[in-house]
């Protein structure tokens, strides 16, 4: 009998321990989106992290760009639809999580271009295609500081299947890797969606400087 | 090679002092009462290693110093000792540095083989022991070597725990009078720094040029030296308690390195260059003294 009540006992614990996390519900539906909007801003690589600017000059061997596509829906739409689906009686919960909404898109990226609109050195001259020359690095990872670039066909794949819970924006960064030898430089970017929709947007005109 | 010669003449001697002993040993056997012994000490570590003049490849045992060139350590350490009976001996202990952190370990099994007089006895004991120490700053052979370039962009203080694990096999002598003990082991093993891994994250200023150096360490054995020294006074004793004072000694010699896998990638992780390094062999040497209090009952 005194077994018993010590195995009760135990039972009793850990089904209070159950409810616990089972006071906030963390497990939101996926919602979808679709990416119609893309965003190119500059990049100063220059230090030691890459960060955002707004000035149009870049050293000659620090050229960047941050690239994001997004739905210009945003988030808040997305992230609002449960609550106006779920009309009536709703799940009672003791506490409300503060759950990042996951959404996912409906089309991912499968291919990324860039090509120069000045010529970068005698050898690429302006219109080249210039993909090859750049690597990409996710903007989340941008500040942790311990790891190389990724190639552009690498953050490519990464997109398909992705789960987003930041606010379903792709976002990422693009650097050049050669010495840029012009006074200028300029790029047009074109990215092709999995729906074969493409994305063609151009770089600022940026002022190099020595 | 000479230090295969002079393991092979000295496990010689200690098998012929071992098996003189057995039968001697075994007609003296008498039973004794069961003892436990708990013991506090504090102490200093004093690890020594010459330095590697720098070259193209980092030795990580150049960085066992702190930023003031020393290698010395305080030391609180408690002990418990069951002797069963008069023959075995059981002792684990475990202590900290200044961080407070109780991962050092010991585990030690002593045997009495025989007593050869009234005050002198002999025998054979084993131990199995990790103790920590620091790698302090090991990012500055990049810093001095690597120029031209932000040599390391973890801003942080490198510093990282290095353990060091070991097995010993140590015949021991105690001399025994009245309320003074002491016993004196000495012997050989085998220590090897447990693996870690480090890297280090480079980049040019005013350029996208990026570049990462991993490192792992891998396990290399080292056939060590190893020394013990403890004493023991009874301050005040009874019939079934005695509270003394311990004093010990630890020394710990072999030539160690640690060698690594290096890898280096440039730009992406797509052409990593891959090479095995093996820095040269140098004089390790681990010192320890300790005092303390100890309670046997």
């Amino acid at each position: 009998m005194r077994i018993f009540k010590k195995v009760l006992l135990i039972l009793l614990f850990a089904n209070i321990l159950r409810i616990i996390p089972g006071c906030c519900k963390c497990d939101e539906d996926l919602g979808y989106m679709s990416f119609n909007r893309m965003d190119i801003k500059n990049i100063d690589n220059s230090g030691e992290w890459a960060m955002t600017s707004f000035r149009d000059t870049m050293p000659a061997a620090a050229v960047a760009f941050e690239i994001a596509l997004f739905d210009s829906l945003g988030y808040y739409y997305y992230s609002s639809i449960p609550e106006l689906k779920s009309i009536g009686i709703n799940t009672a919960m003791a506490m409300k999580c503060d759950c990042a909404f996951p959404l996912q898109a409906n089309y991912h990226l499968t291919s990324i271009k860039i090509s120069t609109i000045y010529s970068l050195s005698g050898e690429i001259e302006a219109g080249a295609d210039v993909t090859s020359l750049f690597v990409g690095r996710s903007s989340g990872n941008s500040s942790s500081g311990n790891s190389v670039y990724q190639s552009l066909p690498s953050i490519i794949r990464q997109t398909e299947g992705k789960i987003y819970y930041d606010g379903g924006v792709e976002s990422f960064h693009i650097f050049l890797q050669p010495e840029v030898e012009n006074t200028s430089a300029r790029f047009v970017i074109d990215i092709t969606l999995s729906d074969n929709s493409i994305f063609s947007d151009t770089t600022n005109l940026i002022q190099i400087l020595r | 090679m000479r230090t295969a010669k002079y393991l092979l003449i000295y496990t010689a001697c200690l098998l012929l002092l071992f098996a003189t002993s057995l039968e001697k040993a075994s007609a003296q056997a008498k039973p004794q009462k069961e003892e436990l012994r708990l013991d506090i000490q504090f102490g200093g570590r004093f690890i020594q290693r010459p330095d590697q003049s720098p070259g193209s490849d980092i030795d990580f045992m150049n960085y066992l110093r702190d930023d003031f060139g020393k290698n010395s350590y305080g030391v609180l350490g408690f002990g418990f000792m069951l002797a069963p009976n008069d023959r075995w001996s059981f002792y684990t202990g475990f202590s900290m540095l200044s961080d407070m952190l109780p991962n050092h370990m010991r585990v030690t099994v002593k045997h009495k083989v025989d007593s050869l007089n009234r005050n002198w006895n002999w025998g054979i004991g084993s131990s199995l022991y990790s103790y920590p120490q620091y790698l302090n700053q090991f990012n500055q052979f990049h810093i001095q070597s690597d120029t031209g370039i932000i040599a390391d962009l973890n801003s942080n203080y490198r510093q990282r725990t290095l353990f060091d694990i070991g097995f010993s096999v140590m015949p021991w002598f105690s001399y025994s009078y009245k309320r003074f003990q002491a016993t004196l082991s000495t012997g050989f093993g085998i220590n090897f720094f447990v693996p870690f891994n480090e890297q280090i994250a480079q980049k040019k200023p005013n350029s996208n040029y990026r570049r990462e150096i991993k490192y792992e360490t891998i396990a290399s054995p080292a056939l060590t030296s190893h020394s013990e020294a403890e004493v023991t006074y009874n301050l005040l004793f009874n019939k079934h308690v005695s509270l003394g004072l311990i004093a010990k000694a630890e020394f710990l010699m072999a030539r160690r390195t640690i060698p690594y896998t290096r890898t280096i990638l440039t730009w992406t992780d797509d052409n990593p260059l891959i090479e095995t390094v093996k820095p040269k062999k140098k004089i390790y040497t681990k010192t320890d003294f300790s005092a303390g209090l100890f309670l046997k009952f």
